[in-house]
């Protein structure tokens, strides 16, 4: 059984961010990247849960 | 002589009849397993169709589930988002600070002129949320920004 992941669940939902110069700069640096971590985590949580019900679905006839 | 002349119809017309019911007969034994075929293509479709009516129902309640999973990962990324960005704001309010030298008053004058300088040397001037970091330091944070993202950092 094949479950493919629908594009709006395929996307990147942050980028990266660099330090600048300054402690402030890293500092909020550091904050829109560790949130950037966090909605990337928060993305496979949804995926796993799509395949999950997905096979469901196949299996069970929903 | 007069039973052959009577006859020779009778048996002209039985002979014609027969041949016309192994006519009908082979035609109507033809008709049959050409129907059999066509209720066994019919049976088949159905059975086909029936199949294809079931894999769409399943693609479309796979759909469904797709986009509320879609829709439950947007909201609680704008949460996310939301959070950092009070966050941020938060960074952006922080003043910045200052540490006076330390004054020598007449009691530290009590230490050796060693200590003092030492303490004098090592206390923080100013403690400055804007200052500049140092520049291996900058350096450092730029090439591991680009290993992640493989491309320029941009500042934030």
């Amino acid at each position: 059984m094949l479950v493919l992941t629908p594009d709006t669940l395929l996307v990147d939902p942050c980028e990266v961010v660099g330090a600048g110069d300054s402690v402030r700069s890293l500092a909020k640096g550091y904050v829109r990247n560790t949130s950037c971590v966090g909605e990337y985590k928060l993305l496979l949580d949804k995926q796993r849960k799509y395949k999950r019900e997905a096979e469901e679905v196949y299996k069970n006839g929903g | 002589m007069l039973t052959s002349i009577t006859m020779r119809p009778l048996i002209i017309t039985l002979l014609f009849s027969i041949s016309l019911n192994c006519l009908f007969g082979y035609l109507s034994y033809s008709f049959y397993s050409d129907k059999a075929v066509a209720e066994q293509a019919l049976e088949t479709c159905k059975g086909t169709n029936q199949t294809l009516s079931n894999s769409l129902d399943k693609q479309e309640k796979a759909c469904k589930v797709g986009d509320g999973i879609a829709s439950e990962f947007k909201r609680q990324e704008q949460a996310l988002e939301s959070q950092s960005e009070a966050v941020l704001q938060s960074i952006d309010t922080l003043p910045k600070q200052q540490i006076e030298k330390q004054s020598l008053n007449k009691t530290d004058r009590s230490q050796s002129e060693t200590v003092i300088n030492e303490t004098y040397r090592n206390a923080p001037t100013e403690i400055d949320i804007d200052s500049k970091l140092p520049a291996s330091l900058v350096g450092m944070l730029k090439e591991h920004c680009s290993r992640v993202k493989g491309s320029a950092c941009t500042n934030p």
